[in-house]
């Protein structure tokens, strides 16, 4: 069940101006991602992470290079096999409050998916619906059930795009930048939640961020991007020890550290303008 | 809270005095929230001060009223005091607030697309800050020194780009140039570094620093972040549901906090940034 990226590139169009150039998206990238692994993937903007992610979650192709999901590449899969390949991987995206419809429920947001891949049926529904509510840690469930997105804190709203996300069974989900819009206080218990995640149903997860101190908390392996390729790869542990990479020190060194004295320090070491 | 232990009565009259602040927005046809409720806070000339708040805090709020960018509505209600050198602005009309804005109070918020004008180059509208604000210089080298200034060294080159041409973190800096132009008394950033890669995030922290530090004028940083906090500022406010929790000087909040909001805040940033693979859940998240 490995959902693997063999050396996909992507580049968008023409030059249109900017600073940006003629540089591909991606820029031939292989990495793999199966049930128990928790793999991040690290980059700042215009690293190409998230064109990544939308390739290996088949929702653009690639120029170069294929995506595979248990060996059979994303472009030559049946309907059948497309449809399974939909449940089995699934995505959490950032922006809960872009995901999520404001007119529809939280019972309904959950509801949608399930009739969709016919997984329950009429009261069914509704139990299945519960069940991922609880899973998630949203109790009382009849209670969240019932409330729109605006009536949620940043927390809950996740925990809602997690639950929609796990109800069809997936054996892996890509999170991009999952927690990195929330609350400081509010973010170690979905760290923790999607942790638990994996534990009870073997998920793997590929967790796209920019927030490397994050990163040291939950993942196992890490690949850091830089201009759509991968500059380094190594285990969690290797990376924190001693990143091999002049890129990735920098990385690590532009973690802010909540202290007086170091942060001072941390500023005014910053290096002149980019 | 609402005593202020950093105003005694052998001080002069400090830059910005906050009192007894209440903001109740609308949320509905009939509905209203306190989004704001009794904050007290002060900024003295040269100060730097920040607000540290999470998600629901009253933070933006408080700031928005600060520099009278709540919306002007019947329905939203503001009560209590804010002066500016002594200057009453609750109830303040138009013209004064605008006077303020334009030379008085610099702002710097998160996100610079929504403030930089696409169709301008960005020297331009350095430039239009400048005319508007304090200072008597009116030549492009003017223009070119608050761009030096706030970390843009290139300044005649960069003059010339709009604002599409820049990276988010020069955008940053143009809004923190724009802002250094008008030679304010205060500056206002809301979350300046939020939307910036932390490498960036980095360098746009000592742009504001260095800037802030040679005009000499206060900084009122309003920031999620503990860390930016804790490297830029003298003092800080904690807001916790649209109330100040606590303050105290810099030291004093991260190696003393007194309030269990200030403690767990704290709990949580040091466990997710520390070495271990531990996570510090807080029962204030279970939100």
């Amino acid at each position: 069940m490995q959902l693997a990226a063999s050396s996909v590139s992507k580049t968008f169009g023409r030059s249109r101006g900017g600073h940006a150039g003629a540089r591909k998206a991606v820029d031939g990238v292989s990495l793999s991602v199966g049930p128990g692994d928790f793999t991040a993937v690290v980059g700042e903007s215009g690293s190409g992470k998230s064109t990544l992610a939308r390739m290996l979650l088949g929702l653009i192709a690639p120029d170069e290079g294929e995506v595979t999901f248990d060996g059979v590449s994303l472009s030559a899969m049946s309907r059948a096999q497309l449809l399974r390949f939909r449940r089995s991987v699934q995505c959490v995206l950032q922006d809960p409050s872009a995901a999520l419809n404001p007119r529809k429920p939280v019972f309904e947001v959950l509801a949608e998916v399930i009739r969709l891949h016919g997984i329950a049926r009429g009261r069914g529904v509704r139990e299945k619906v519960f069940e991922a509510l609880e899973l998630v840690d949203l109790l009382p469930a009849e209670q969240f059930a019932d409330r729109y997105p605006h009536q949620l804190s940043g927390g809950q709203r996740q925990r809602v795009l997690i639950a929609r996300a796990v109800i069809l069974n997936p054996r892996i989900i890509i999170a991009d930048e999952a927690v990195s819009a929330l609350d400081v206080s509010v973010k170690a218990g979905i760290l923790k939640l999607l942790s638990r995640l994996q534990d009870e149903m073997g998920l793997g997860y590929l967790f796209i961020t920019h927030d490397l101190p994050v990163v040291r908390k939950v993942t196992k392996d890490v690949f850091v991007m830089r201009a759509g390729r991968v500059v380094e790869h190594a285990s969690k542990d290797e990376l924190f020890a001693g990143p091999s990479t002049e890129y990735a020190r920098e990385l690590l060194a532009a973690a802010p550290v909540p202290d007086p004295l170091l942060a001072r320090a941390w500023i005014r070491g910053a290096r002149a303008v980019r | 809270m609402t005593d202020n232990p950093f105003v005694d009565s052998g001080d002069p009259i400090p830059l910005l005095q906050v009192d007894r602040l209440g903001v109740r927005l609308p949320t509905g046809r009939r509905s209203f929230v306190q989004a704001v409720r009794s904050v007290g806070l002060t900024v003295r000339a040269g100060e730097r001060v920040g607000i540290v708040g999470e998600s629901g805090s009253g933070k933006s709020v408080t700031v928005k009223a600060i520099s009278g960018l709540l919306p002007e509505s019947p329905l939203v209600g503001i009560e209590g005091s804010i002066r500016l050198a002594g200057q009453e602005l609750v109830g303040a009309g138009r013209a004064a607030w605008q006077d303020v804005r334009a030379k008085r109070i610099g702002m710097i918020f998160q996100d610079p697309s929504s403030y930089l004008n696409p169709t301008m180059r960005v020297g331009a509208q350095v430039r239009e800050s400048l005319l508007a604000g304090r200072g008597s210089g009116r030549g492009a080298d003017e223009t070119y020194r608050f761009l030096e200034l706030a970390g843009l060294p290139d300044a005649r080159e960069v003059a010339e780009r709009y604002p599409f041409e820049l990276s988010g973190g020069m955008r940053q800096r143009i809004l923190i140039a724009i802002a250094l132009a008008k030679q304010p008394e205060l500056i206002i950033a809301d979350e300046p570094t939020t939307a910036l890669d932390a490498t960036v995030q980095r360098q746009v922290l000592r742009s504001l620093d260095e800037s802030v530090d040679a005009l000499d004028t206060a900084l009122l940083l309003i920031t999620h972040d503990l860390a930016v906090v804790a490297g830029l500022c003298d003092r800080v406010y904690v807001m916790y549901r649209g109330e100040v929790v606590e303050s105290g000087t810099t030291e004093q909040i991260f190696l003393e906090p007194q309030h269990e909001y200030t403690k767990e805040l704290l709990r949580c940033v040091r466990s997710l940034s520390d070495d271990s693979t531990d996570l510090y859940v807080s029962s204030y998240g279970a939100r």
